[in-house]
């Protein structure tokens, strides 16, 4: 990776000429929209390469399942789409934490950018889960406790990227977005315990959408590589977008007049 | 709904095909949606 | 403080017995709602019987939505908002006393009605009462949430709609305990499990919810 800083801008008031972090540095619009955009595409290959090879161990090599036959193989996208989409919740959260703690635009614009592609992958686990659900069970739509607590997940998505959408003042929308983020995360655990203690009272032998109880070591691989694939996805888009939320606020991306080139 | 199970009743093929496709065609769709999006996003400007 | 806080609720008090009939209205519009199940599912006493503690709940989690987006909207448009974010009293003490007046006249109203609207889907007394209870520690939830929901879509565009879509997936935690112990009592099994979750919720919604209001305002008005 050629050198970043080999010509200093002279309105630089980054913290990375204090002491250890090179990597605060990248807080700033201005430096982290190269970045980004020279890290998107290897993001967009690994994520390819993961998922060639979690589809071969999840169609050829994990065995056929004894109770559930071939169509267990719905696991290696149902299960990959719901952890992730826990996942970037979570971390959409802890930018919207450090954006309203730190005060960085560029935290706040890293959860918008990641907003949907996790409303995405919620889709995609209740997709797959009620096509699993189907052959299996015999319904559709399952009021199993992980996917009505996705179903819910996807509420909380959508209205995340509703409200963004609906405040036109772009710092206001990061700021209430942030918050709103916060209060969902910090409901997110009770959501769940509530939807599981309400899915054990209701059915008893809750009919469950978790794999056989003792899932072979390459169903297991399978399942790890496809979610590794999902989360690079995840990271690229996110990259891609970002870059685009930065250059649709002017806040990278523009000619700068003292350096003669676009910031890309 | 239960005419189209029986159909299906046999392999399932076709539901594990329909959740992996049903996959793959959200995901091109967002990344042709973020396609455009970085195209229409004004490039860089004096 | 704690004057501070009275006054506040006397004053929102006031003004919402001046304007009686927006509080009435979203009285009447759970009595219509209440209504309509039996309507849409049929007469049959036992069905509608199990039925009850969920549909009064739902009904009385979209009534209290209906109020929300009314909570901030008079100090913003008058401009006390600002005044109110400039005084030296603690703004998430003040967000509580606009929830606490809120409850009172949306939450309390409903509750008291619920033994009566319990009769429509033939259920005991002594169930019904303990739906009441159940309201009583989960609307005050409802209105805390709401809170925070109203102060960030406080003058957006189709914020009302946008209020519901925030905050009813927020609250589906409050339905089930609540709709839970209801009809726990209707069974007659122990309904403390569902009662001390409620009040858990409760405890933590009077704790977090005046604060994110309090930081939502904060944001509302920059």
């Amino acid at each position: 990776m050629s050198r970043p800083f080999a010509q200093q801008p002279t309105f630089d008031t980054s913290p990375a000429r204090h002491g250890g972090s090179r990597w605060l540095a990248y807080a700033s619009p201005v430096r982290f929209y190269p970045l980004a955009g020279r890290m998107a595409p290897w993001f967009f290959a690994a994520a390819a390469l993961a998922a060639i090879a979690g589809l071969w161990v999840g169609f050829f090599v994990a065995p056929t399942d004894a109770q559930q036959g071939e169509v267990y193989r719905i696991i290696f996208i149902h299960v990959p789409a719901a952890w992730m989409s826990m996942f970037i919740y979570l971390v959409m959260a802890m930018y919207c934490a450090m954006a309203l703690v730190l005060r960085t635009r560029l935290s706040s614009m890293m959860a918008s950018a990641l907003a949907p592609t996790g409303a995405l992958f919620t889709a995609i686990a209740l997709i797959s889960g009620a096509l699993w659900g189907e052959p299996t069970w015999g319904t559709w739509w399952v009021w199993d406790a992980r996917l009505t607590s996705e179903l819910l997940l996807l509420f909380l998505y959508l209205g995340f990227i509703a409200l963004e959408s609906a405040i036109d003042e772009p710092r206001r929308a990061e700021r209430a977005c942030a918050v709103l983020a916060l209060v969902g995360t910090v409901n997110l655990p009770v959501i769940y315990f509530s939807v599981q203690w309400w899915n054990t009272l209701h059915q008893g032998a809750s009919v469950s959408l978790t794999a056989a109880p003792s899932m072979a070591r390459t169903m297991l691989v399978g399942m790890l590589l496809m979610t590794l694939a999902c989360w690079m996805y995840a990271i690229a888009v996110a990259l891609v977008r970002v870059r685009c939320l930065l250059r649709e606020r002017g806040l990278a991306g523009v000619v700068d007049r003292q350096t003669n080139g676009e910031g890309a | 709904m239960s005419l189209l199970s029986s159909v299906f009743a046999g392999g399932h093929a076709s539901y594990v095909a329909a959740a992996f496709g049903c996959a793959f065609v959200w995901i091109a769709a967002e990344l042709v949606l973020l396609r455009r999006r970085v195209r229409r996003t004004p490039g860089p400007q004096p | 403080m704690a004057q501070a806080f009275l006054a506040i609720v006397r004053h929102d008090l006031a003004l919402a017995w001046r304007r009686r009939g927006s509080v009435l209205s979203s009285l009447l519009f759970f009595i219509i709602a209440c209504s309509l199940f039996p309507l849409a599912l049929g007469p049959e006493p036992q069905q509608l019987r199990a039925l009850a503690p969920g549909i009064l709940w739902v009904a009385a989690l979209l009534a209290s939505m209906l109020s929300l987006s009314r909570l901030f909207v008079q100090e913003h448009a008058d401009g006390s908002l600002e005044q109110l974010l400039l005084s030296p009293h603690p703004l998430a003490v003040i967000a509580l006393a606009k929830t606490c007046a809120h409850w009172l006249t949306s939450g309390l109203p409903l509750l008291l009605l619920t033994p009566l609207l319990a009769q429509q889907y033939s259920l005991p007394a002594g169930p019904a009462l303990l739906l009441s209870l159940s309201l009583l520690i989960g609307t005050p939830v409802l209105s805390l949430i709401g809170a925070v929901g109203a102060a960030l879509t406080l003058g957006v565009r189709g914020g009302a709609v946008l209020l519901c879509i925030l905050v009813l997936p927020l609250c589906t935690p409050v339905l089930i305990f609540g709709a839970g112990a209801a009809a726990a009592a209707d069974a007659g099994m122990s309904v403390l499990p569902q009662l001390s979750l409620l009040g858990a919720c409760l405890a933590l919604a009077l704790f977090l919810c005046p604060l994110a209001t309090a930081a939502s305002l904060r944001i509302a008005m920059e």
